[in-house]
């Protein structure tokens, strides 16, 4: 029995890296074509790019620094004739997240920024938010219960931060706690976006979705952190892979052997930006195919 | 002065920008990397130089980046709602 459970493990991981999957939501699979989804590799930082087959386009969160926007971010985008982005949206502004904002800023026309505004000190963040204003590029508050299209067959939702926002042991506004959570919805095919979450925001967040927060995509949070990811969350999660975005020999240790080891027992198949490069979800709405690059995409 | 805690950082080399600027590339002893013009370090600092780093608190200047990004935000998201406007 336990060997039969082995091979079954077995098969499905080789599936999930080499293949296609089927999603876990019951939702119809009126797709309108396939949407990629890139992990890119930005080093140790966050840029999760969205393409869908009728040219429309997001960015969440868009690493460290101008740099990653110029090498990664604009490559990626420009190699599939995308130079307006929908959404541009940030999980929170720390520099390993909001660093290359303004670069994006002064790069693609943006249809609206998505930030949940928490009180910061960052320079990076603050030359976003006067880019924002100074383009007059609409601006919306992310909190719980939003929902945006990007296109007619992605749907956004905002499952995190919710008020009052989460504060620390200090009574600060606590930030990666207060992160922007999204789950992109297309057809049958479910993506969670995480930011740098941890434990308290996770314990809050399975709560409150109640059952209701699958999804067979999983962005790691906080960079595979000892922080986060913690077992009540995949198991609310159920995810068939989980992506996380860690440089490689990065200072922190990320992603943590305790985070990887806890998905792969669950039977989670781990891709690693650090070692896998550029990870790609192509999802047609009813199924979708992991493709990694290994090194830098150029389309 | 020797027994305080801190961070040395030793002058790796002197490279120079597009506009002809240069700057110092400091490397501490565990091996990251701060790259910083030439001109704000002490007059005499030179390829091999060791520098003692020492860190000072700004408080007017995080009191005033704070409150332009919390003017910003208003500005471009509307009024917090609910506790944060303390």
């Amino acid at each position: 029995m336990l060997l039969l459970g082995l091979l079954l493990l077995a098969a499905l991981t080789l599936l999930a890296r080499s293949g296609w999957l089927r999603g876990t939501s019951v939702e119809p699979s009126a797709s309108g074509g396939q949407t990629t989804i890139a992990f890119l590799d930005v080093g140790q930082a966050l840029a999760v790019a969205v393409v869908t087959a009728d040219g429309h386009a997001l960015l969440y969160d868009a690493g460290n620094s101008a740099r990653d926007v110029r090498e990664v971010i604009a490559p990626f985008f420009e190699a599939r004739g995308v130079s307006r982005l929908d959404y541009l949206l940030l999980s929170h502004p720390d520099q390993d997240h909001v660093g290359g904002m303004p670069a994006v800023l002064d790069s693609f026309a943006i249809g609206t920024f998505v930030d949940p505004a928490l009180p910061s000190t960052n320079q990076a963040y603050l030359e976003t938010l006067e880019r924002v204003a100074d383009h007059s590029i609409p601006a919306q508050r992310a909190r719980r219960g939003q929902a945006f299209m990007l296109g007619e067959h992605v749907r956004l939702e905002i499952l995190w931060p919710r008020d009052p926002l989460l504060r620390d042991e200090s009574g600060e506004v606590a930030d990666n706690d207060n992160a922007l959570v999204v789950r992109l919805v297309h057809g049958a095919v479910t993506v969670l976006l995480t930011g740098d979450i941890e434990a308290p925001a996770e314990r809050q967040l399975v709560a409150l979705e109640d059952g209701g927060l699958r999804a067979p995509v999983l962005q790691v949070s906080h960079h595979g952190s000892q922080t986060s990811t913690t077992p009540e969350l995949i198991d609310a999660v159920r995810p068939a892979i989980a992506v996380i975005s860690a440089g490689a020999d990065n200072p922190y240790g990320h992603p943590h052997a305790e985070v990887v080891n806890r998905l792969r027992a669950a039977g989670v198949t781990v891709y690693r930006t650090d070692v896998d490069g550029t990870v790609l979800i192509e999802s047609d709405g009813t199924s979708y195919r992991v493709q990694v690059s290994g090194g830098p995409v150029d389309g | 002065m020797g027994s305080e805690p801190a961070l040395i950082a030793t002058v790796d080399r002197i490279e120079s920008n597009e506009r002809g600027e240069l700057l110092a590339v400091l490397v501490l002893d565990d091996g990251q990397q701060l790259v910083v013009p030439l001109a704000i370090l002490p007059t005499g600092t030179r390829r091999g130089s060791v520098l003692r780093l020492r860190w000072e608190p700004d408080p007017a200047t995080e009191r005033e980046r704070r409150e332009r990004i919390r003017s910003l935000q208003q500005r471009l998201f509307g009024p917090e709602p609910g506790t944060e406007q303390g």
